[in-house]
């Protein structure tokens, strides 16, 4: 489902991110792993298209990011990748059912109310939907976020840290949270992490050297 | 869920500084849609009291204030003039009709105008009830000297000068024969009878004043002026000189002399308009200001929206959106304040201006007004909505 083949990402003549080869299938959860500064979220926004490298080739579900003009890596991305941020980011002015609504519009989809109230029932925050971002517990924002990550049925999932401020209780239920609806859109599941309790629930591990 | 549901939610979210922002914009645009609506009322008003006047023939003096004083009927006459060599001038063939008008009395403040029914039939006044005079002291009031009590068949006498307190002429009774109906210029405010009303009043009057001998009519009476029409226009050309030239006349041109008055208005209405100017330029910096500073917190939103799909372009029609609903509603809340204030300006003071302002009525300079938000909007969304184009949602989603 996830491609990426000879990857190199430099900032001002500095190696800021490389991999040779990842594949991910659909479904399937995997670790990226590395000290800081090793180029884990560059790699990440890359895998996204947040971000095009300056070498090497990205493909979701076999598009090509590379052949994408700009506007439509943007609309593909909202199409086709959930993205779960570390400070999750929700859209402070909108509810978070709009947020959802938000993800449809951008990724050019049909504005489907009735799909997003389910998708917030899947995770068990149908009651919050007309509730602004900032009256949210912590659990119920992760929530929110990744059902925004999940609401157009991506291909591809990448989370940056999503367990870093969390305590253990909290961490294993992100972690499980999406990992199970990674494979119930049977999306590839790419979360960068230098958080040891997650090493212990995914076995797919890939590590980044700190570059040079 | 569109990119005018996202603008909406994120103006809702600062309502209060948005507001302010709306305000400011708001009270720059007031300021020009009352100036609009002045200018346009003031200059209505002046074009419908001189209707059908080409030139006015009085005493020498001012000419501005002979048009004040016989046609608008606010300042003083410059002097009368010998009724036989009006009438010489009424004969003249370029004259197409001429209205004599004798002024000196007025009843609680509102003129008596001594005249022919030429004067109504000028503003194409309608009775509302009774008939035009038909002997001395007969009264034909304005519908504002009727509303004020001089109602149908009511007496009353004149007093002596143009505003209330002079001598009064108790023993002179008019009688209201008719009230016309209103015609929203200043015959609504007239007190109007036939000239033999007023010369019999004032040959009494000059009797007990100079015990002068009665013998009724006066081989040198006299009117205060004589309104004439033009038969063609050429008579523009060579009437006034005559007249100015070949009498102790003077020959004033209503069209003339208050372009002059406005000429001189205008150096106010300019000045107001600068200032007005002023406070669009400010809203524009405000809205500016509020778009930008707003950058920095809604970074991360930018560049999420990024990530969620949206192209630099909606982020960029995003932005300017949000400075056209400002800019828009300060428009739009602007011009009703501005009608607003008018029509307060005219409830407050309907005597005083005599012009009776109303909020009501649009005109079409406001239409231009309508094209001001996008300038506005445009002009204070360019530098955000560029910075917002540049910016890199992986840079900032990076830093956290």
């Amino acid at each position: 489902m996830l491609s990426l083949q000879a990857i190199r990402h430099r900032y001002d003549d500095r190696t800021a991110a490389r991999v040779e080869v990842l594949d991910l299938a659909a479904g399937e959860p995997a670790l990226l792993l590395g000290p800081s500064g090793s180029g884990k979220t560059t790699l990440l926004h890359i895998a996204a298209g947040l971000l095009r490298p300056s070498e090497g080739l990205v493909r979701i579900g076999g598009q090509s990011l590379t052949a994408l003009d700009d506007i439509a890596l943007d609309r593909f991305r909202g199409r086709h990748v959930g993205i779960v941020f570390q400070r999750l980011h929700l859209i402070g002015s909108l509810t978070v059912l709009q947020n959802l609504l938000a993800a449809q519009y951008g990724a050019g989809l049909p504005v489907d109310i009735g799909h997003g109230r389910a998708t917030l029932a899947a995770l068990g925050i149908e009651a919050q939907a007309d509730v602004l971002p900032a009256r949210l517990s912590q659990g119920q924002a992760q929530r929110a976020a990744v059902a925004r990550a999940t609401v157009n049925r991506p291909q591809l999932i990448v989370a940056d840290e999503p367990t870093a401020s969390l305590d253990d209780r909290n961490a294993d239920a992100v972690l499980n949270l999406l990992q199970a609806h990674a494979r119930a859109c049977e999306a590839a599941l790419l979360i960068a992490t230098h958080d040891a309790r997650a090493k212990a629930c995914i076995k797919r591990q890939i590590t980044l050297e700190a570059s040079a | 869920m569109n990119l005018w549901t996202l603008a909406v939610a994120d103006l809702r979210r600062y309502r209060l500084s948005n507001s302010l922002h709306l305000l400011l914009m708001a009270l720059g645009v007031a300021l020009i849609t009352a100036l609009l609506l002045l200018a346009s009322q003031i200059a209505g008003r002046f074009a419908r009291d001189a209707a059908g006047v080409d030139l006015v023939v009085g005493a020498k003096g001012s000419p501005l204030q002979l048009i004040l004083s016989t046609v608008y009927h606010l300042d003083i006459p410059t002097g009368n003039i010998p009724l036989d060599e009006a009438r010489r001038w009424a004969a003249n063939p370029m004259v197409a009709s001429a209205t004599p008008i004798s002024l000196g009395d007025n009843a609680r403040g509102y003129r008596i105008v001594g005249t022919t029914p030429a004067m109504l039939e000028r503003y194409g006044a309608r009775f509302a009830s009774g008939r035009i005079w038909q002997a001395p002291m007969e009264a034909v009031v304005g519908a504002d000297v009727a509303r004020d009590g001089f109602r149908q068949d009511a007496r009353f006498a004149g007093s002596h000068g143009l505003t209330a307190g002079g001598h009064v002429h108790a023993d002179h009774p008019y009688r209201v024969v008719g009230v016309l109906a209103p015609t929203h210029t200043v015959l609504d405010r007239l007190i109007l009878t036939s000239l033999d009303s007023v010369w019999a009043i004032h040959a009494d009057h000059d009797d007990h004043d100079d015990d002068a001998p009665d013998d009724g009519y006066h081989a040198d009476q006299e009117i205060t002026a004589l309104l004439l029409r033009y038969r063609s226009p050429i008579a523009a050309i060579s009437l006034p000189r005559m007249i100015n030239m070949q009498s102790k006349l003077q020959a004033a041109s209503p069209a003339f002399e208050t372009a002059r008055l406005m000429q001189l208005l205008g150096l106010g209405f300019t000045t107001l308009k600068a200032l007005a100017g002023v406070l669009l330029l400010t809203a524009a910096l405000s809205i500016f200001i509020a778009l930008y500073t707003a950058l920095e917190p809604r970074r991360y939103e930018l560049a999420v929206l990024r990530s969620l799909g949206l192209s630099r372009g909606r982020l960029v029609v995003l932005l300017w959106l949000q400075a056209l609903v400002l800019s828009g509603a300060g428009t739009l809340l602007g011009v009703l304040l501005g009608h607003f204030a008018i029509a307060l300006l005219g409830a407050l003071s309907p005597q005083a201006s005599g012009i009776r302002l109303s909020g009501t009525i649009a005109v079409a300079p406001e239409l231009g007004l309508l094209a001001l938000p996008l300038l506005v909007g445009t002009l204070a969304a360019a530098l955000p909505a560029w910075r917002a184009y540049r910016s890199d949602p992986a840079t900032t989603l990076a830093d956290g």
